[in-house]
């Protein structure tokens, strides 16, 4: 894939009801890399993510992906574009791997076109890609929990898009799984130079994975760059009110976070 | 397990079987009628022969209409699952029979309606009616979006409007007597003159729903999955709940209430083929309108010359169906 594509958030707002979640945000994420979006619980981190994929309506600013203004596209013209995953989706009882990995071909399908050499080529690649391919006629259901998450993740494989969204994609999967999860999400976006923005609740996992990080509280921006300088104590501290030491993972010289479990323990400045 | 891996290869044994039904829905009856007669009634028609009128002005209107019917509430039952993902959702546990059976019972009994091309206007005014109130409460409703609160809202609707139904009919003597068959739910010759006014509605919404059968899958994924995917979900839940409004309304004009089949044909459908509604939404027509002329079939001949009401054959023989197919289900 060589089409090009960023995400850039600008100053946007967005309420649930009366209550306002994101207040003047603005933030980015850029082709062959793999941004992590992280923050505490209820920090507005699905709901930027929500916002951004049009699921929920902005009050104020614009989500441009590539220059054009996502909330002000058709959106299934949006949905060649960019592709989410929401968090914990559940498939309906008897739906096939297949069938469910086709549904990623949706967007570009019509009464006039409805299944073309193309389709079926996509949906190949994406079940190779998620090692889901002896699984295909499969029932969803009757699949571990990792696997299930594969599924979905080839479904918006399947979508073909410049972009991708997903929310907590790892989320109480076993470490083992996470990582072989995360590596494939990293793959995408670098080998196939992809956007591919993550929302993470493992700030390890995120720091051992992601090229870019955002990080949220109350609905606001504190930091958005590059692993190494948004990944600090100093962050952490801010973002988290978490007492913790960021180390240097000896083999990959990745960022590592380690909280401090009592006063005396002594933070590596 | 799927007992067909595809479908398509489906489709001509399931037409072959409602072709056979069919035949045997026209032939037997108060008098049996040999297959060679139907043939000549449909094809050569004799206003002289006894047999040929029967058919004619009363037994295919019948096949029709029981054929309606099926189709339109399983095809409605399917929609509303899968739009709510609910597997209990369907036309009478949400409401939609007794709002429609109001809406019929208001305009007949109380506003003296006599124009049958209106009796189905005011079936989808109550269906409408009922649909919204129950999305309404479930919506506004502390527990507000749970599985059980649609179905308790629809439960509170359906017995609020079968009281008023009933208090209406009370008050109404004469009217009573009329609507006493309709009202459990009867496939009479009667449909014959209602036929031509319920048809379009159930024709427009069978249409509809098979060309929304792709949409309908993404939405039984949840509404953020499909937003993702590219379908304006607002959009087309408006336009399905129009759908199963005008499904609904019309073969209650029909027919009167009949309940268990918009739930038990699109569960059964779905063991057959899956869950992707291209399938599911042909499929559950097909199964629908076999379903339906079964049960008036044995309506019709078990006590024989005595018809039993086909809405207590489909419950009778949909309540047990129901519990064996839930079990899987839930």
């Amino acid at each position: 894939m060589t089409i090009e594509a960023s995400i850039c958030v600008n100053d946007i707002s967005v309420s649930y009801g009366r209550k306002q979640i994101i207040d003047g945000l603005s933030c980015r994420a850029v082709a062959g890399d793999l941004t992590a979006l992280v923050g505490p619980n209820g920090c507005g981190k699905s709901t930027l993510l929500h916002a951004i994929a049009r699921v929920l309506p902005i009050e104020r600013g614009q989500v441009l992906l590539n220059n054009i203004d996502i909330h002000n596209s058709p959106t299934r013209q949006v949905a060649r574009k960019l592709a989410l995953l929401p968090q914990g989706p559940v498939a309906p009882e008897g739906l096939t791997v297949h069938e469910l990995v086709s549904q990623g071909r949706f967007p570009h399908q019509s009464l006039i076109r409805q299944w073309s050499v193309e389709d079926a080529a996509a949906i190949d690649k994406a079940l190779k890609m998620t090692f889901l391919t002896e699984f295909s006629n499969r029932q969803v259901s009757t699949l571990s929990g990792g696997q299930r998450q594969r599924c979905w993740i080839a479904m918006v494989l399947a979508q073909e898009t410049p972009a991708l969204l997903l929310d907590e994609p790892t989320t109480f999967l076993d470490l083992k799984v996470q990582v072989e999860l995360m590596g494939l999400l990293q793959r995408i976006a670098r080998t196939e130079n992809r956007t591919v923005l993550v929302v993470l609740h493992d700030l390890n996992v995120a720091a051992a994975f992601a090229d870019r990080m955002i990080m949220m509280r109350d609905g606001r921006l504190v930091a958005d760059g590059p692993v190494n300088s948004v990944f600090t104590a100093a962050n952490l501290k801010t973002v988290f009110d978490l007492e913790a030491s960021i180390v240097q993972d000896p083999i990959s010289g990745r960022p590592v976070c380690v909280p401090n479990t009592n006063g005396f323990s002594t933070a590596a400045e | 397990m799927r007992l067909f891996s595809s479908a398509t290869r489906l489709l001509p044994a399931a037409l072959a079987l409602l072709f056979v039904v069919a035949i045997f829905h026209i032939g037997f009856g108060a008098k049996a009628i040999a297959l060679g007669d139907i043939w000549q009634a449909i094809w050569a028609f004799d206003d002289r022969n006894f047999d040929h009128v029967v058919i004619r002005q009363m037994r295919l209107p019948r096949l029709l209409a029981a054929m309606t019917v099926g189709a339109s509430l399983s095809v409605a039952g399917a929609l509303m699952q899968g739009v709510t993902r609910n597997p209990l959702a369907d036309p009478g546990l949400l409401g939609l029979l007794s709002g429609a059976s109001f809406g019929v019972v208001v305009g007949a009994a109380v506003l003296g309606i006599d124009s049958d091309s209106l009796i189905p206007v005011f079936a989808v005014l109550g269906a409408l009616a009922a649909a919204l109130l129950v999305a309404a409460i479930s919506f506004f409703a502390p527990g507000a979006n749970s599985r059980a609160m649609l179905l308790l809202a629809g439960a509170a609707v359906s017995l609020f409007l079968a009281a008023n139904v009933s208090a209406l009919n009370l008050l109404n003597e004469e009217g009573f007597a009329s609507f006493r068959v309709w009202l459990s739910g009867a496939i009479t010759t009667d449909a014959a003159k209602m036929l031509p006014w319920c048809l379009p509605w159930c024709v427009i919404g069978l249409a509809v729903a098979l060309f929304s059968a792709r949409q309908v899958t993404a939405l039984s994924m949840g509404h953020k999955t499909a937003t993702g995917l590219g379908v304006d979900t607002k959009k087309l839940s408006l336009r399905l709940l129009f759908c199963v409004v005008s499904l609904t309304a019309a073969s209650v004009a029909l027919v009167g209430p009949l309940g268990f089949v918009g739930l038990v044909v699109p569960h059964a459908t779905r063991l057959v083929v899956g869950s992707d509604y291209r399938h599911v939404i042909p499929f559950s027509a097909l199964f629908g309108a076999i379903f339906l002329l079964i049960v008036d079939l044995v309506a019709r001949t078990v006590l024989s010359p005595v018809e039993i009401s086909t809405g207590v054959v489909t419950s009778l023989l949909g309540a047990p169906l129901f519990l064996v197919l839930i079990r899987r289900v839930l």
